[in-house]
């Protein structure tokens, strides 16, 4: 039997055997039991009202001071799960639009921080970002790394101008070593924004000038590397005026990493591209193997200076 | 909960046990994860459209679940050595034209299947079940937060894998 035919085959089976596993499921058992865990939760009306109830007393005081905050400066909590979620999408959709926005990154890493992060915080940096793509490029002089993506599905690239740029795939970047590097997805805003409706319970509060205050805390059981994420934007212009992540790395805290909108740039696909920080001699490497290795190595001594 | 919310539960709860358990060997934990989900998803039904997209939200959730499950017990156990001992899930077959010889045949293959399967790397399995249970590549790759390039990588040598260790008892089943 050849290759092709024998994996065929070999699915088929797998496929076969999973249909039998799945048949032998009470699925009617299955619903029971969600219908049953279900019926006995406590109602959800309002993110604030699925609060145990020792917690009560404490968010009624917060309600009342709200409400004080309300009428003095004019802001207003909105209760509803769906609000949120819905101006939340707003801000997804409006992300997704064809422009170049240009974030200051300021970072405040804690002492288990790992190393981009240490770096960062001591090159202060910017990010242009257009839907998935992006780019982080340090400021001040000398040779800087410049960190960026042409989209999700492109991976990661690494350039250290007039030596060597780096692309890194998307099935390396899910690599110990690139893991323990950094968490770089986190740098793509588009990405957290998605993972917020699905991920996160989400908390609104609207205030004076259309301003929007969004706060997601993570959902228990989620593996997202954000344990809480807030987000100011305007319901005029849904654009994300500001986004704070609370980074986290094995259930511990490593830091806050705030991004703060300057402004909106002229559109330039070309740099979100790699080529664009190299100069024409520079060598770029591509695949995994020693030279990778070594270029990673180099990387992990830069960050480390 | 309405009759076309409990008909998606019918039908893709059980398709997400048994993929929880692809991913961590046993059931009973599984079958818990895989509750959670579906409570989480149901607690909030005014937010998405479940009769929709409530497959592909189901099966994230229980894939961040299951790595998240695996990630806290890492010191006890690997995802990827294998089935935890005592959590053997075996599939009878009920298939009413098999002779006793047979059905034997069959479920001692549903067993090499079912060990072999637990052998492949998480991310192999990941793929792989999704695959042998019609997803498609794009879809795979969204629900799983990988490219598709990546996805049709590791479905690529998942299936290597499998057809290598199965190949002793291809023939036999190809008869």
């Amino acid at each position: 039997m050849s290759d092709e035919r024998l994996e065929k085959r070999a699915e088929e089976l797998v496929s076969e055997h999973l249909r039998q596993k799945t048949a032998s499921i009470d699925a009617a058992s299955l619903l029971a039991k969600v219908q049953d865990r279900l019926d006995h939760e406590p109602p959800v009306t309002s993110l604030e009202i699925q609060a145990a109830p020792s917690r009560r007393t404490g968010l009624w005081m917060g309600v009342a001071g709200s409400v004080l905050a309300a009428l003095l400066l004019g802001t207003w909590i909105l209760w509803s799960g769906p609000e949120a979620s819905a101006a939340l999408r707003e801000i997804v959709r409006a992300h997704r639009m064809d422009v170049d926005r240009v974030y200051r990154i300021e970072l405040a890493p804690d002492e288990a921080a790992p190393l981009l992060l240490r770096y960062l915080a001591k090159r202060p940096g910017r990010l242009t970002t257009n839907g998935d793509r992006f780019v982080v490029e340090p400021e001040g002089d000398g040779r800087t790394l410049t960190w960026g993506s042409e989209g999700r599905d492109t991976g990661l690239w690494a350039a250290l101008p007039g030596s060597f740029g780096l692309r890194i795939s998307s099935q390396e970047a899910h690599d110990r070593l690139i893991e323990r590097l950094t968490d770089l997805r986190t740098l793509d805003l588009q990405r957290v924004l998605d993972s917020l409706t699905l991920d996160y319970d989400l908390e609104i509060e609207r205030g004076i000038n259309g301003v929007m205050h969004i706060e997601g805390e993570r959902r228990p059981g989620t593996s997202r590397p954000y344990s809480a994420v807030r987000l100011v934007t305007r319901s005029d212009a849904p654009v994300v005026d500001t986004m704070e992540l609370d980074l986290e790395r094995d259930g511990r805290p490593i830091g806050t990493m705030r991004f703060v909108f300057q402004e909106q740039v002229e559109r330039r696909p070309e740099r979100y591209r790699l080529a664009s920080y190299l100069d024409p001699n520079d060598l770029v490497i591509e695949r995994t193997g020693l030279p990778f290795l070594n270029a990673l190595s180099r990387l992990v001594e830069l960050l480390s200076e | 909960m309405d009759e076309r919310l409990e008909q998606w539960v019918l039908t893709d709860g059980p398709r997400a046990v048994s993929y929880a358990w692809s991913l961590i060997r046993d059931r009973a934990v599984a079958e818990d994860l895989v509750q959670d989900a579906l409570c989480a998803l149901l607690r909030h039904r005014d937010r998405y459209d479940l009769v929709q997209d409530g497959t592909k939200l189901l099966f994230t959730a229980v894939t961040n679940k299951c790595r998240n499950w695996v990630t806290r017990r890492k010191p006890v156990v690997s995802l990827d050595a294998g089935p935890c001992d005592g959590t053997a899930w075996e599939v009878r077959d009920n298939r009413p034209d098999l002779d006793p010889a047979e059905r034997a045949g069959a479920e001692e293959l549903s067993g090499l299947i079912d060990r072999h399967l637990g052998e492949l790397p998480a991310a192999q399995r990941e793929v792989l079940h999704l695959s042998a249970t019609g997803w498609e590549i794009a879809d795979i790759a969204s629900t799983l937060g990988i490219t598709r390039n990546n996805a049709r990588v590791l479905l690529h040598r998942a299936r290597k894998a499998i057809a290598k260790a199965l190949e002793p008892y291809m023939d036999e089943v190809t008869e």
